[in-house]
Protein backbone atom coordinates (compact mmCIF):
# COMPACT_ATOMS: atom_id res chain seq x y z
CA UNK A 1 0.00 0.00 0.00
CA UNK A 2 2.89 2.92 0.92
CA UNK A 3 3.73 1.98 -2.48
CA UNK A 4 0.49 3.47 -3.80
CA UNK A 5 1.08 6.97 -1.98
CA UNK A 6 0.65 9.21 -5.16
CA UNK A 7 2.92 11.95 -4.34
CA UNK A 8 1.73 14.44 -7.18
CA UNK A 9 -0.14 17.57 -6.10
CA UNK A 10 0.43 20.90 -5.90
CA UNK A 11 -1.28 21.80 -2.95
CA UNK A 12 0.88 21.41 -0.02
CA UNK A 13 0.55 23.22 3.40
CA UNK A 14 2.62 23.36 6.10
CA UNK A 15 2.07 23.96 9.68
CA UNK A 16 4.52 24.71 12.67
CA UNK A 17 3.52 23.23 16.37
CA UNK A 18 5.82 24.87 19.34
CA UNK A 19 6.51 21.77 21.72
CA UNK A 20 5.92 21.67 25.59
CA UNK A 21 3.07 24.22 25.45
CA UNK A 22 -0.31 22.70 26.01
CA UNK A 23 -2.22 25.97 26.09
CA UNK A 24 -2.63 26.30 22.33
CA UNK A 25 -3.40 22.91 21.20
CA UNK A 26 -6.13 22.10 18.76
CA UNK A 27 -5.35 25.54 17.22
CA UNK A 28 -3.42 23.92 14.17
CA UNK A 29 -6.06 21.45 13.43
CA UNK A 30 -8.87 24.41 13.68
CA UNK A 31 -6.70 26.15 10.80
CA UNK A 32 -6.36 22.84 8.68
CA UNK A 33 -10.10 22.28 8.96
CA UNK A 34 -10.80 26.14 7.99
CA UNK A 35 -8.55 26.00 4.94
CA UNK A 36 -9.56 22.39 4.05
CA UNK A 37 -13.06 23.69 4.19
CA UNK A 38 -12.74 25.28 0.47
CA UNK A 39 -11.56 22.42 -0.70
CA UNK A 40 -13.99 19.49 0.39
CA UNK A 41 -17.05 21.20 2.10
CA UNK A 42 -18.17 17.95 3.80
CA UNK A 43 -19.04 18.35 7.46
CA UNK A 44 -18.43 15.01 8.56
CA UNK A 45 -15.11 14.52 6.53
CA UNK A 46 -13.72 17.85 8.12
CA UNK A 47 -14.46 16.09 11.56
CA UNK A 48 -12.54 13.01 10.97
CA UNK A 49 -9.74 15.04 9.52
CA UNK A 50 -9.78 17.75 12.20
CA UNK A 51 -9.92 15.07 14.92
CA UNK A 52 -6.65 13.30 13.31
CA UNK A 53 -5.20 16.67 13.05
CA UNK A 54 -5.72 17.71 16.82
CA UNK A 55 -4.22 14.29 17.74
CA UNK A 56 -1.32 14.91 15.76
CA UNK A 57 -0.62 18.34 17.31
CA UNK A 58 -1.24 17.17 20.43
CA UNK A 59 1.17 14.51 20.73
CA UNK A 60 3.88 16.80 18.95
CA UNK A 61 3.02 19.75 21.77
CA UNK A 62 3.03 17.37 24.62
CA UNK A 63 5.69 14.66 23.66
CA UNK A 64 9.05 16.42 21.59
CA UNK A 65 11.39 18.57 22.54
CA UNK A 66 11.10 21.32 19.56
CA UNK A 67 7.83 20.60 18.77
CA UNK A 68 7.45 19.71 15.11
CA UNK A 69 5.25 20.13 11.66
CA UNK A 70 2.08 19.40 10.52
CA UNK A 71 2.22 18.61 6.38
CA UNK A 72 -1.12 18.85 5.00
CA UNK A 73 -1.45 17.43 1.26
CA UNK A 74 -4.36 17.99 -0.76
CA UNK A 75 -5.56 15.05 -3.50
CA UNK A 76 -8.77 15.40 -5.15
CA UNK A 77 -9.90 12.62 -3.34
CA UNK A 78 -7.90 12.33 -0.12
CA UNK A 79 -5.78 14.46 2.15
CA UNK A 80 -2.60 13.19 3.53
CA UNK A 81 -1.27 14.62 6.68
CA UNK A 82 2.20 14.31 8.01
CA UNK A 83 3.39 14.92 11.29
CA UNK A 84 7.63 15.04 11.95
CA UNK A 85 9.46 15.66 14.98
CA UNK A 86 13.15 15.12 16.06
CA UNK A 87 12.87 13.69 18.86
CA UNK A 88 13.22 12.02 21.41
CA UNK A 89 11.12 9.43 19.72
CA UNK A 90 8.68 6.75 21.46
CA UNK A 91 10.23 4.13 23.60
CA UNK A 92 7.76 1.17 22.92
CA UNK A 93 5.64 1.98 19.69
CA UNK A 94 3.37 -1.06 20.87
CA UNK A 95 2.44 0.23 24.17
CA UNK A 96 1.86 3.71 22.64
CA UNK A 97 -0.79 2.28 20.54
CA UNK A 98 -2.65 0.99 23.68
CA UNK A 99 -5.46 2.21 24.90
CA UNK A 100 -4.98 4.09 28.34
CA UNK A 101 -0.57 3.55 28.33
CA UNK A 102 0.29 7.19 28.24
CA UNK A 103 3.81 9.14 28.82
CA UNK A 104 2.16 12.51 29.29
CA UNK A 105 2.70 14.77 32.14
CA UNK A 106 0.08 15.47 34.81
CA UNK A 107 -0.32 18.75 33.64
CA UNK A 108 -1.11 17.52 31.02
CA UNK A 109 -3.82 15.48 32.00
CA UNK A 110 -5.14 18.47 33.87
CA UNK A 111 -6.28 19.98 30.22
CA UNK A 112 -7.96 16.85 29.26
CA UNK A 113 -4.77 15.46 27.63
CA UNK A 114 -2.76 12.56 27.71
CA UNK A 115 -5.55 9.82 28.54
CA UNK A 116 -3.22 7.44 26.26
CA UNK A 117 -5.86 7.24 23.12
CA UNK A 118 -4.67 9.88 20.69
CA UNK A 119 -2.63 7.39 18.52
CA UNK A 120 -5.64 4.71 18.26
CA UNK A 121 -7.90 7.69 17.31
CA UNK A 122 -5.86 8.53 14.69
CA UNK A 123 -5.80 4.78 13.32
CA UNK A 124 -9.57 4.09 14.00
CA UNK A 125 -10.45 7.07 11.86
CA UNK A 126 -7.29 7.17 9.11
CA UNK A 127 -8.02 5.27 5.74
CA UNK A 128 -3.79 4.75 5.75
CA UNK A 129 -2.16 4.90 9.09
CA UNK A 130 1.73 4.59 8.98
CA UNK A 131 4.08 5.61 12.13
CA UNK A 132 8.04 5.36 12.33
CA UNK A 133 10.02 6.14 15.41
CA UNK A 134 13.58 6.28 16.53
CA UNK A 135 15.52 8.44 19.30
CA UNK A 136 16.02 11.08 16.14
CA UNK A 137 12.75 11.46 15.64
CA UNK A 138 9.07 10.32 14.96
CA UNK A 139 7.22 10.30 11.64
CA UNK A 140 3.74 9.49 11.15
CA UNK A 141 1.74 9.51 7.96
CA UNK A 142 -1.79 9.10 7.81
CA UNK A 143 -4.43 9.55 4.74
CA UNK A 144 -8.12 10.53 5.33
CA UNK A 145 -10.27 9.50 2.10
CA UNK A 146 -13.31 11.22 0.95
CA UNK A 147 -15.66 9.29 -0.45
CA UNK A 148 -16.17 6.26 1.95
CA UNK A 149 -17.94 5.61 5.29
CA UNK A 150 -15.77 5.34 8.43
CA UNK A 151 -18.42 3.14 10.12
CA UNK A 152 -17.10 0.31 7.37
CA UNK A 153 -14.20 0.35 9.14
CA UNK B 1 -27.79 -0.53 46.27
CA UNK B 2 -25.65 -2.84 45.88
CA UNK B 3 -22.39 -3.46 43.38
CA UNK B 4 -24.55 -6.66 42.04
CA UNK B 5 -27.62 -4.49 41.65
CA UNK B 6 -26.10 -2.30 40.21
CA UNK B 7 -24.76 -5.28 37.57
CA UNK B 8 -27.45 -6.54 37.30
CA UNK B 9 -29.75 -3.51 36.51
CA UNK B 10 -27.85 -1.76 34.10
CA UNK B 11 -26.55 -4.23 33.02
CA UNK B 12 -22.63 -3.88 33.67
CA UNK B 13 -20.44 -6.37 32.84
CA UNK B 14 -17.55 -7.91 35.91
CA UNK B 15 -14.22 -7.27 35.26
CA UNK B 16 -12.84 -8.12 38.17
CA UNK B 17 -13.95 -11.44 38.55
CA UNK B 18 -12.23 -12.38 41.65
CA UNK B 19 -13.73 -9.92 43.68
CA UNK B 20 -17.17 -9.96 45.56
CA UNK B 21 -19.85 -7.70 44.67
CA UNK B 22 -21.83 -7.13 48.01
CA UNK B 23 -20.46 -4.06 48.81
CA UNK B 24 -22.73 -0.93 48.34
CA UNK B 25 -22.61 2.74 47.62
CA UNK B 26 -25.11 5.36 47.85
CA UNK B 27 -23.88 8.21 45.42
CA UNK B 28 -22.04 8.64 41.91
CA UNK B 29 -19.30 10.61 40.95
CA UNK B 30 -18.58 11.57 37.28
CA UNK B 31 -15.31 12.92 36.16
CA UNK B 32 -12.11 11.87 34.10
CA UNK B 33 -10.13 14.17 35.81
CA UNK B 34 -7.83 12.12 38.45
CA UNK B 35 -7.72 15.35 40.65
CA UNK B 36 -11.35 15.79 40.80
CA UNK B 37 -12.04 12.32 41.76
CA UNK B 38 -9.70 12.38 44.50
CA UNK B 39 -10.91 15.25 46.08
CA UNK B 40 -14.46 14.48 45.60
CA UNK B 41 -14.88 10.10 45.61
CA UNK B 42 -15.67 8.70 48.94
CA UNK B 43 -16.10 4.99 49.84
CA UNK B 44 -19.87 5.38 49.31
CA UNK B 45 -19.65 6.57 45.33
CA UNK B 46 -18.88 4.38 42.46
CA UNK B 47 -16.82 6.23 40.20
CA UNK B 48 -17.55 6.93 36.03
CA UNK B 49 -14.90 7.38 33.85
CA UNK B 50 -13.47 6.95 30.57
CA UNK B 51 -9.48 7.19 32.56
CA UNK B 52 -7.81 3.35 31.80
CA UNK B 53 -4.57 5.24 33.05
CA UNK B 54 -2.96 2.67 35.70
CA UNK B 55 -3.28 6.01 38.03
CA UNK B 56 -6.94 5.53 38.60
CA UNK B 57 -6.54 2.25 40.68
CA UNK B 58 -4.58 4.58 43.24
CA UNK B 59 -7.12 7.25 43.50
CA UNK B 60 -9.55 4.83 44.20
CA UNK B 61 -7.47 2.63 46.43
CA UNK B 62 -6.81 5.90 48.44
CA UNK B 63 -10.32 6.76 48.49
CA UNK B 64 -11.85 3.27 48.54
CA UNK B 65 -14.55 3.52 46.17
CA UNK B 66 -17.03 1.05 46.47
CA UNK B 67 -16.41 0.78 42.39
CA UNK B 68 -14.84 1.83 39.53
CA UNK B 69 -17.08 2.06 35.92
CA UNK B 70 -15.51 2.62 32.97
CA UNK B 71 -17.82 4.11 29.83
CA UNK B 72 -18.02 3.01 26.48
CA UNK B 73 -16.88 -0.24 26.56
CA UNK B 74 -13.35 0.98 27.47
CA UNK B 75 -11.52 -2.62 27.75
CA UNK B 76 -8.26 -1.29 29.70
CA UNK B 77 -5.42 -4.00 30.05
CA UNK B 78 -5.25 -6.90 31.83
CA UNK B 79 -2.25 -5.75 33.96
CA UNK B 80 -5.09 -2.83 35.52
CA UNK B 81 -7.50 -5.76 35.77
CA UNK B 82 -5.25 -7.64 37.99
CA UNK B 83 -3.62 -4.85 39.45
CA UNK B 84 -7.31 -4.18 40.60
CA UNK B 85 -7.76 -7.87 41.87
CA UNK B 86 -4.68 -7.79 44.17
CA UNK B 87 -6.39 -4.10 45.66
CA UNK B 88 -9.90 -5.42 45.94
CA UNK B 89 -10.91 -2.48 43.55
CA UNK B 90 -13.98 -4.04 41.27
CA UNK B 91 -14.12 -2.76 37.98
CA UNK B 92 -17.20 -2.37 35.85
CA UNK B 93 -17.22 -2.33 32.39
CA UNK B 94 -20.28 -0.07 30.83
CA UNK B 95 -21.51 -0.31 27.23
CA UNK B 96 -22.98 3.16 27.08
CA UNK B 97 -21.48 6.23 27.24
CA UNK B 98 -20.17 8.58 30.59
CA UNK B 99 -23.64 10.58 30.22
CA UNK B 100 -26.18 7.79 29.70
CA UNK B 101 -24.62 5.49 32.58
CA UNK B 102 -24.69 8.69 34.95
CA UNK B 103 -28.38 9.63 33.12
CA UNK B 104 -29.56 5.59 34.29
CA UNK B 105 -27.84 5.99 37.77
CA UNK B 106 -29.10 9.33 38.62
CA UNK B 107 -32.72 7.68 37.80
CA UNK B 108 -31.42 4.02 39.44
CA UNK B 109 -30.34 5.99 42.94
CA UNK B 110 -33.39 8.78 42.75
CA UNK B 111 -36.05 5.36 42.57
CA UNK B 112 -34.65 4.04 45.33
CA UNK B 113 -34.94 6.98 47.49
CA UNK B 114 -38.50 7.20 46.65
CA UNK B 115 -39.30 3.66 47.79
CA UNK B 116 -37.39 4.38 50.77
CA UNK B 117 -39.56 7.00 51.51
CA UNK C 1 -34.13 21.03 23.57
CA UNK C 2 -33.54 24.85 23.79
CA UNK C 3 -30.75 26.48 25.95
CA UNK C 4 -33.01 27.76 27.72
CA UNK C 5 -34.57 24.99 28.77
CA UNK C 6 -31.12 23.02 29.64
CA UNK C 7 -30.62 26.31 31.64
CA UNK C 8 -33.67 25.72 33.79
CA UNK C 9 -33.05 22.29 34.53
CA UNK C 10 -29.62 22.13 35.53
CA UNK C 11 -29.70 25.70 37.28
CA UNK C 12 -27.03 26.79 34.53
CA UNK C 13 -26.27 30.37 33.58
CA UNK C 14 -25.03 30.98 30.13
CA UNK C 15 -21.92 32.89 30.40
CA UNK C 16 -21.08 33.40 26.91
CA UNK C 17 -24.15 34.16 24.63
CA UNK C 18 -22.95 34.67 21.57
CA UNK C 19 -23.86 31.93 18.98
CA UNK C 20 -26.64 29.45 18.20
CA UNK C 21 -28.86 30.67 21.27
CA UNK C 22 -32.00 28.61 19.08
CA UNK C 23 -30.71 25.36 17.97
CA UNK C 24 -32.74 22.67 19.49
CA UNK C 25 -29.86 20.29 21.13
CA UNK C 26 -30.86 16.50 20.54
CA UNK C 27 -27.74 15.23 22.08
CA UNK C 28 -25.32 15.11 24.96
CA UNK C 29 -21.70 14.39 25.89
CA UNK C 30 -19.94 14.21 29.33
CA UNK C 31 -16.11 13.98 29.50
CA UNK C 32 -13.04 15.38 30.91
CA UNK C 33 -10.65 13.94 28.36
CA UNK C 34 -10.88 15.92 25.04
CA UNK C 35 -8.89 12.80 23.53
CA UNK C 36 -12.84 10.83 24.13
CA UNK C 37 -14.55 13.68 22.71
CA UNK C 38 -12.92 13.31 19.22
CA UNK C 39 -14.12 9.90 19.63
CA UNK C 40 -17.70 11.18 18.53
CA UNK C 41 -17.61 12.11 14.98
CA UNK C 42 -21.31 12.61 14.63
CA UNK C 43 -23.03 10.23 12.08
CA UNK C 44 -25.69 13.24 11.68
CA UNK C 45 -25.29 16.87 12.02
CA UNK C 46 -28.12 17.38 15.20
CA UNK C 47 -26.65 19.57 17.86
CA UNK C 48 -24.92 18.26 20.87
CA UNK C 49 -24.07 19.44 23.91
CA UNK C 50 -20.82 18.59 25.56
CA UNK C 51 -20.82 18.45 29.48
CA UNK C 52 -17.04 19.29 31.23
CA UNK C 53 -15.04 19.82 33.96
CA UNK C 54 -12.07 21.34 31.90
CA UNK C 55 -12.12 24.88 30.91
CA UNK C 56 -9.00 25.79 29.06
CA UNK C 57 -9.14 26.78 25.51
CA UNK C 58 -8.54 23.33 23.72
CA UNK C 59 -12.31 22.51 25.06
CA UNK C 60 -13.53 25.23 22.64
CA UNK C 61 -11.42 24.28 20.12
CA UNK C 62 -12.99 20.30 20.44
CA UNK C 63 -16.07 21.90 20.26
CA UNK C 64 -15.49 23.55 17.06
CA UNK C 65 -13.57 20.79 14.88
CA UNK C 66 -16.61 18.36 15.84
CA UNK C 67 -19.51 20.89 14.93
CA UNK C 68 -20.74 20.99 18.57
CA UNK C 69 -22.70 24.30 19.67
CA UNK C 70 -22.69 24.84 22.95
CA UNK C 71 -20.84 23.54 25.91
CA UNK C 72 -21.78 22.81 29.52
CA UNK C 73 -19.34 23.48 32.37
CA UNK C 74 -19.83 21.72 35.14
CA UNK C 75 -18.68 22.22 39.17
CA UNK C 76 -19.31 26.01 39.04
CA UNK C 77 -15.56 26.82 38.02
CA UNK C 78 -14.60 29.96 36.69
CA UNK C 79 -13.64 29.89 33.04
CA UNK C 80 -10.71 31.77 31.87
CA UNK C 81 -10.88 34.65 29.90
CA UNK C 82 -9.46 33.62 27.05
CA UNK C 83 -11.68 30.72 26.92
CA UNK C 84 -14.59 32.90 26.41
CA UNK C 85 -13.14 35.33 24.12
CA UNK C 86 -12.26 32.03 21.89
CA UNK C 87 -16.11 30.90 21.64
CA UNK C 88 -17.02 34.09 21.10
CA UNK C 89 -15.02 34.46 18.21
CA UNK C 90 -16.58 31.04 16.53
CA UNK C 91 -19.85 31.38 18.22
CA UNK C 92 -19.83 28.54 20.47
CA UNK C 93 -22.06 28.92 23.60
CA UNK C 94 -21.02 28.54 26.92
CA UNK C 95 -23.08 27.37 29.78
CA UNK C 96 -22.19 26.91 33.92
CA UNK C 97 -23.71 25.10 35.98
CA UNK C 98 -22.86 24.50 39.79
CA UNK C 99 -24.20 20.96 40.13
CA UNK C 100 -21.27 18.33 39.61
CA UNK C 101 -21.30 16.44 35.78
CA UNK C 102 -23.09 13.24 37.57
CA UNK C 103 -26.42 15.28 38.64
CA UNK C 104 -25.95 17.62 35.19
CA UNK C 105 -26.04 14.44 33.22
CA UNK C 106 -28.58 13.03 35.63
CA UNK C 107 -30.60 15.78 35.25
CA UNK C 108 -30.69 16.33 31.39
CA UNK C 109 -31.04 12.20 30.53
CA UNK C 110 -34.17 12.25 32.56
CA UNK C 111 -35.29 15.32 30.60
CA UNK C 112 -34.87 13.73 27.45
CA UNK C 113 -31.59 14.58 25.78
CA UNK C 114 -30.05 11.26 24.45
CA UNK C 115 -26.49 10.17 24.32
CA UNK C 116 -24.49 10.70 21.33
CA UNK C 117 -23.70 7.78 18.70
CA UNK C 118 -20.20 6.80 18.83
CA UNK C 119 -20.10 3.99 16.93
CA UNK C 120 -16.06 3.34 16.24
CA UNK C 121 -13.88 2.09 19.27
Amino acid sequence: MENTLSTTTDKVFLYDVIGAQFDTIGSKALAVKKMLNDYFPKNDYLRRLGVCVFEAEANLAIHTIHGGSIEVMIFSDRVRITAKDDGPGMKDMKKALTPGFSTAPESARQLGFGGGVGLNNIKRFADYFYIESSKKGTTLIFEVWNDDDPTTH
Amino acid sequence: MTIQQLIEQLPLQLLTTQLNVNGSFHDVYTSDLLSAALAKVTEDHVWVTVQVHQNILGVASIKQAAAIILSENLMPDKDLVSKAQEKGIVILLSPYTSFETSGMLYNMLKEEKNGNK
Amino acid sequence: MKIDKICEITAAEIIQPIGRKDVDIRYAFAADLMSDTLFIIMRDDEPLLLITGVTNTSVVRTAIILDIPAIMIVRGKQVPEQTIELAKENEILVLRSSNIMFVTCGLLYQAGLEGSPWKIR
